[in-house]
């Protein structure tokens, strides 16, 4: 589906004109299968309920202007009107733009990544620049992750978020000055309207062909590998992001399998349609022991592109999961 | 109406139909790149040591995945691996289609199309 942007930029600021406006229709959490007993082999009832949510990864590339080589004030209000239609959005890049997406998103609760934290190489730099800053709207590097998860009032559980930074990075110079941004991961806990739980993890890692870019992902995926195996299995996870591995690079590709298998973690399948795009994105998913995830629908959420151009440089992927929790109903008879 | 407010009168139309075309000549978004992930992929490859070899499925100008292998000593090794790396990849996006061997060695045995 390929819609004008033109048309969406004007219904978004429609949207930040009448707050809660267009978006208060959309269902969240819809729960689209209500009960489904059985009983099991020890002959207790099993009863199961079913949730359905979208899960939408993005990276928006929400740099300065000059930088961005765009003008990503102008992408910004459509990215985030559009990304209502999701229950769940992975952000990676919202650097100078988190709030205008926020704008758009009334009805979901957003979460940043971790922030600039105390690195003095960065601390210098933000003290070099913030006298530009202060001219420059839109300018305040450096950074801190970039990421951020925005997900549906009903499903979210309060306080349950964790973010790490990952400390690590190559550069300040060139096409892969990752310094400039203190990368990291963002953990946020939800739970569907049948009880289900699952953990979000969104991260972006370190960009480069180079083999100490490759190098630097796989010691920036142990750490959050680390952090996923610190949670109770109970839950289910989705892991999306900018991951920046490439299947058709040498190295890359053992990294990313590494951590899958390390993890359990299944591939849903999310990927671009489109063949201009590089495949960098993934959203990953695995069973918790009291949630199970189904992968219903997955792809590129192709409303973001049109014709020639996209709202950024990188897909919008999308997953649509059926969530099921099994829980044990002792005593009643059917 | 003096000449002062003609050039009023004028500065403020150049301003109203400059915005208008900004608005209108300036589309959103990012332009597309022009090479292709496979075309990408493709060379690539050609600067892989032999013996290697590439294999693909579904799609190349559409949903496509791959797998390739180089530096084997045997290219039988190699074409079994990349066939094998390819199935892994069909697998995780659910590619209908069966991976093939796009390339074995430095020789394309099949057209970018071709199914």
């Amino acid at each position: 589906m390929k819609i004008e942007f033109t048309r969406l930029a004007l219904c978004a600021a429609l949207i930040t004109t009448s707050p809660g406006a267009g978006v208060a229709e959309l269902e969240s959490g819809t729960e689209i299968s209500g009960t489904g007993t059985e009983i099991s082999e020890t002959g207790t009832e099993i009863s199961e309920t079913e949730t359905e949510i979208s899960v939408l990864s993005y990276n928006i590339h929400g740099l300065f202007p000059l930088i961005a080589k765009d003008d990503p004030r102008d992408r910004m209000p459509t990215i985030g009107w559009l990304a209502n239609r999701y229950e769940v959005a992975m952000f990676q890049e919202d650097f100078e733009y988190h709030n205008v997406i926020r704008d758009q998103m009334p009805d979901a609760v957003g979460v940043r990544g971790n922030g600039m934290g105390r690195d003095p190489r960065r601390v210098f730099a933000k003290l070099l620049i913030s006298p530009v800053s202060i001219f420059l709207p839109h300018f305040s590097p450096p950074y801190g992750a970039g990421i951020s998860i925005f997900v549906r009032e009903s499903l979210a559980i309060a306080d349950d978020v964790d973010r790490e930074p990952f400390d690590l990075c190559r550069g300040w110079f060139g096409a892969t000055a990752d310094c400039w941004a203190s990368k990291g991961y963002q953990r946020v806990g939800i739970r569907t309207p049948s009880g289900a739980e699952i953990d979000l993890y969104n991260t972006h890692l370190e960009a480069g062909s180079s083999d100490h870019a490759a190098r630097i992902r796989g010691q920036q995926l142990d750490i959050l590998a680390r952090a996923i195996e610190a949670r109770p299995r109970t839950r289910a996870v989705i892991v999306g992001g900018d991951f920046n591995i490439g299947f058709n690079r040498v190295g890359d590709r053992d990294t990313l399998m590494e951590f899958r298998r390390r993890l359990e973690l299944q591939d849903s399948g999310a990927g671009p349609e489109l063949p201009y795009w590089r495949e960098r994105d993934f959203i990953l998913y695995r069973d918790g022991t009291a949630t199970a995830l189904r992968v219903e629908q997955v792809g590129e959420a192709l409303e973001f592109v049109d014709r020639d151009r996209a709202l950024s440089d990188h897909p919008a992927l999308y997953a649509r999961f059926r969530v099921t929790r099994p829980t044990s109903v002792e005593g009643e008879e059917r | 109406m003096s000449a002062r407010e003609n050039r009023v009168a004028l500065a403020f139309c150049l301003l109203a139909v400059g915005g208008c075309m900004r608005s209108g000549g300036s589309p959103m978004g990012i332009a597309l790149r022009e090479m292709t992930q496979f075309e990408s992929e493709w060379k690539n490859y050609q600067r892989l040591g032999s013996l290697k070899a590439l294999a693909v499925a579904g799609d190349l100008h559409g949903v496509y995945v791959s797998g390739f292998a180089f530096a084997y000593p045997i290219q039988a090794l190699a074409n079994d691996e990349a066939l094998e790396n390819c199935e892994e990849r069909r697998a995780d996006r659910r590619v209908e289609d069966d991976c093939r061997l796009y390339a074995i060695g430095d020789d394309q045995i099949q057209e970018a199309g071709a199914k």
